[in-house]
Protein backbone atom coordinates (compact mmCIF):
# COMPACT_ATOMS: atom_id res chain seq x y z
CA UNK A 1 0.00 0.00 0.00
CA UNK A 2 1.48 3.26 -1.04
CA UNK A 3 1.26 5.37 2.56
CA UNK A 4 2.14 8.81 0.14
CA UNK A 5 -0.72 8.93 -1.83
CA UNK A 6 -2.92 8.22 1.23
CA UNK A 7 -1.45 10.89 3.53
CA UNK A 8 -1.98 13.27 0.25
CA UNK A 9 -5.71 12.12 -0.20
CA UNK A 10 -6.28 12.34 3.46
CA UNK A 11 -4.94 16.05 3.31
CA UNK A 12 -7.01 17.35 0.32
CA UNK A 13 -9.77 15.80 1.81
CA UNK A 14 -8.76 17.98 5.24
CA UNK A 15 -9.25 20.88 3.24
CA UNK A 16 -12.35 20.54 1.69
CA UNK A 17 -15.05 19.11 4.12
CA UNK A 18 -17.41 19.22 1.52
CA UNK A 19 -16.08 16.68 -1.20
CA UNK A 20 -15.15 14.71 2.33
CA UNK A 21 -18.81 14.46 2.85
CA UNK A 22 -19.23 13.53 -0.46
CA UNK A 23 -17.04 9.98 -0.31
CA UNK A 24 -18.33 9.36 3.05
CA UNK A 25 -21.86 9.39 1.22
CA UNK A 26 -20.96 7.53 -1.38
CA UNK A 27 -18.71 4.75 0.15
CA UNK A 28 -21.69 4.41 3.14
CA UNK A 29 -24.21 3.62 0.11
CA UNK A 30 -21.68 0.95 -1.16
CA UNK A 31 -21.63 -0.24 1.82
CA UNK A 32 -25.05 -0.70 1.92
CA UNK A 33 -25.24 -2.47 -1.31
CA UNK A 34 -22.40 -4.81 -0.61
CA UNK A 35 -24.23 -5.49 3.09
CA UNK A 36 -27.10 -5.98 0.71
CA UNK A 37 -25.75 -8.63 -1.38
CA UNK A 38 -24.08 -10.35 1.38
CA UNK A 39 -27.17 -11.32 2.98
CA UNK A 40 -29.32 -11.89 -0.27
CA UNK A 41 -26.45 -14.77 -0.63
CA UNK A 42 -26.50 -15.81 2.71
CA UNK A 43 -30.19 -16.18 2.13
CA UNK A 44 -30.30 -17.41 -0.83
CA UNK A 45 -28.10 -20.61 0.00
CA UNK A 46 -30.21 -21.21 2.95
CA UNK A 47 -33.50 -20.85 1.37
CA UNK A 48 -33.02 -23.16 -1.80
CA UNK A 49 -31.54 -25.61 0.70
CA UNK A 50 -34.73 -25.56 2.39
CA UNK A 51 -36.78 -25.03 -0.76
CA UNK A 52 -35.55 -26.22 -3.30
CA UNK A 53 -35.06 -30.69 -3.88
CA UNK A 54 -35.08 -30.73 -7.57
CA UNK A 55 -34.95 -28.21 -10.58
CA UNK A 56 -37.31 -27.72 -13.44
CA UNK A 57 -38.02 -25.56 -16.39
CA UNK A 58 -39.15 -22.15 -14.20
CA UNK A 59 -39.72 -22.41 -10.31
CA UNK A 60 -42.92 -22.75 -10.00
CA UNK A 61 -44.13 -23.37 -6.14
CA UNK A 62 -40.67 -23.32 -5.03
CA UNK A 63 -40.88 -18.74 -5.88
CA UNK A 64 -43.40 -19.15 -2.54
CA UNK A 65 -41.27 -21.17 -0.28
CA UNK A 66 -38.11 -19.20 -1.49
CA UNK A 67 -40.03 -15.52 -0.56
CA UNK A 68 -41.99 -17.06 2.86
CA UNK A 69 -38.19 -18.38 4.09
CA UNK A 70 -36.80 -15.08 3.16
CA UNK A 71 -39.17 -13.19 4.66
CA UNK A 72 -39.22 -15.39 7.85
CA UNK A 73 -35.49 -15.28 8.47
CA UNK A 74 -35.92 -11.47 8.89
CA UNK A 75 -39.02 -11.71 11.25
CA UNK A 76 -36.55 -14.38 13.21
CA UNK A 77 -33.28 -11.32 13.07
CA UNK A 78 -36.24 -8.67 14.44
CA UNK A 79 -37.58 -10.96 17.10
CA UNK A 80 -34.02 -12.33 18.27
CA UNK A 81 -33.31 -8.53 18.33
CA UNK A 82 -35.77 -7.48 20.42
CA UNK A 83 -35.71 -10.26 22.97
CA UNK A 84 -32.16 -9.88 23.39
CA UNK A 85 -32.26 -6.31 24.37
CA UNK A 86 -34.95 -6.84 26.79
CA UNK A 87 -33.44 -8.69 28.22
CA UNK A 88 -29.87 -7.47 28.85
CA UNK A 89 -28.34 -8.32 31.94
CA UNK B 1 -9.02 -5.53 2.77
CA UNK B 2 -8.39 -1.57 1.87
CA UNK B 3 -9.25 -0.91 -1.83
CA UNK B 4 -9.80 2.61 -1.56
CA UNK B 5 -5.93 3.94 -1.72
CA UNK B 6 -5.13 1.72 -4.86
CA UNK B 7 -8.34 2.90 -6.45
CA UNK B 8 -6.67 6.81 -5.97
CA UNK B 9 -3.25 5.39 -7.00
CA UNK B 10 -4.36 3.88 -10.27
CA UNK B 11 -3.36 5.83 -12.98
CA UNK B 12 -6.53 7.06 -14.17
CA UNK B 13 -6.92 8.97 -11.27
CA UNK B 14 -4.50 11.43 -11.77
CA UNK B 15 -2.72 14.40 -13.69
CA UNK B 16 0.36 14.18 -14.80
CA UNK B 17 3.13 13.81 -12.85
CA UNK B 18 1.81 11.05 -10.41
CA UNK B 19 0.64 13.59 -7.67
CA UNK B 20 -3.02 12.95 -6.52
CA UNK B 21 -5.79 15.65 -7.25
CA UNK B 22 -8.68 14.92 -5.25
CA UNK B 23 -11.67 16.30 -6.69
CA UNK B 24 -15.41 14.82 -7.82
CA UNK B 25 -14.00 13.05 -10.86
CA UNK B 26 -11.60 11.29 -9.27
CA UNK B 27 -13.72 10.40 -6.56
CA UNK B 28 -16.48 8.88 -9.07
CA UNK B 29 -13.65 7.31 -11.10
CA UNK B 30 -12.63 5.72 -7.21
CA UNK B 31 -15.46 4.59 -6.73
CA UNK B 32 -16.37 2.80 -9.85
CA UNK B 33 -13.39 0.69 -9.02
CA UNK B 34 -14.66 -0.34 -5.84
CA UNK B 35 -17.38 -1.59 -7.26
CA UNK B 36 -16.30 -3.00 -10.36
CA UNK B 37 -14.12 -5.27 -7.73
CA UNK B 38 -17.05 -5.82 -5.49
CA UNK B 39 -18.99 -7.06 -8.54
CA UNK B 40 -15.98 -8.90 -9.64
CA UNK B 41 -15.94 -10.84 -6.17
CA UNK B 42 -19.69 -11.36 -6.33
CA UNK B 43 -19.62 -12.88 -9.11
CA UNK B 44 -17.09 -15.72 -8.37
CA UNK B 45 -19.60 -16.28 -4.77
CA UNK B 46 -22.09 -17.11 -6.99
CA UNK B 47 -20.22 -19.20 -9.30
CA UNK B 48 -19.09 -21.24 -6.01
CA UNK B 49 -22.15 -21.19 -4.32
CA UNK B 50 -23.89 -22.47 -7.52
CA UNK B 51 -21.18 -25.37 -8.43
CA UNK B 52 -21.81 -26.43 -4.96
CA UNK B 53 -25.75 -27.00 -5.26
CA UNK B 54 -25.94 -27.98 -8.61
CA UNK B 55 -23.03 -30.58 -8.30
CA UNK B 56 -25.07 -31.49 -4.89
CA UNK B 57 -28.06 -31.78 -7.03
CA UNK B 58 -27.28 -32.93 -10.64
CA UNK B 59 -24.43 -35.12 -9.93
CA UNK B 60 -25.24 -37.80 -7.38
CA UNK B 61 -22.69 -41.09 -9.21
CA UNK B 62 -19.93 -39.60 -11.06
CA UNK B 63 -19.16 -41.61 -13.47
CA UNK B 64 -15.82 -40.81 -16.11
CA UNK B 65 -17.62 -37.84 -17.66
CA UNK B 66 -20.99 -36.05 -17.56
CA UNK B 67 -23.61 -37.76 -19.40
CA UNK B 68 -26.22 -35.59 -20.95
CA UNK B 69 -29.39 -35.76 -18.39
CA UNK B 70 -26.22 -34.40 -15.45
CA UNK B 71 -25.82 -31.38 -18.10
CA UNK B 72 -29.33 -30.67 -19.01
CA UNK B 73 -29.89 -30.59 -14.85
CA UNK B 74 -26.49 -28.50 -14.56
CA UNK B 75 -28.19 -25.97 -16.82
CA UNK B 76 -31.82 -25.93 -15.48
CA UNK B 77 -29.89 -25.88 -12.30
CA UNK B 78 -27.71 -22.64 -12.72
CA UNK B 79 -30.88 -20.82 -14.13
CA UNK B 80 -33.28 -21.92 -11.40
CA UNK B 81 -30.79 -21.04 -8.65
CA UNK B 82 -30.25 -17.41 -10.15
CA UNK B 83 -34.29 -17.07 -10.62
CA UNK B 84 -34.08 -17.83 -7.07
CA UNK B 85 -31.79 -15.63 -5.74
CA UNK B 86 -33.11 -12.72 -7.88
CA UNK B 87 -36.32 -13.86 -5.46
CA UNK B 88 -34.67 -13.34 -2.11
CA UNK B 89 -33.27 -10.33 -3.42
CA UNK B 90 -37.15 -8.90 -3.92
CA UNK B 91 -38.11 -10.29 -0.82
CA UNK B 92 -35.04 -9.19 0.65
CA UNK B 93 -35.33 -5.44 -0.56
CA UNK B 94 -39.60 -5.26 0.10
CA UNK B 95 -39.03 -6.49 3.44
CA UNK B 96 -35.96 -3.75 4.30
CA UNK B 97 -38.46 -0.81 2.24
CA UNK B 98 -41.52 -1.90 4.58
CA UNK B 99 -39.33 -2.06 7.81
CA UNK B 100 -37.91 1.52 6.97
CA UNK B 101 -41.37 2.99 5.89
CA UNK B 102 -42.49 1.98 9.30
CA UNK B 103 -39.63 3.71 11.31
CA UNK B 104 -40.05 7.01 9.62
CA UNK B 105 -43.64 7.39 11.33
Amino acid sequence: MDTGVFEEVAKQLKDNPQLARMLMEEQKKLEAQVQLKTIVNKLSVLCWDKCVDKVGTSLGRQETCLANCAERYLDVDQFIRQRMSGQKK
Amino acid sequence: MDYSSSAFSSGGSFGSGGTPTVNKETIEQSLKVLQMQAAIEQQEFLVQTINDKCFKLCVQSPGTSLDGSQQKCLAKCVDRYIDAWNCVSRSVTNKIRQHSGMMQE
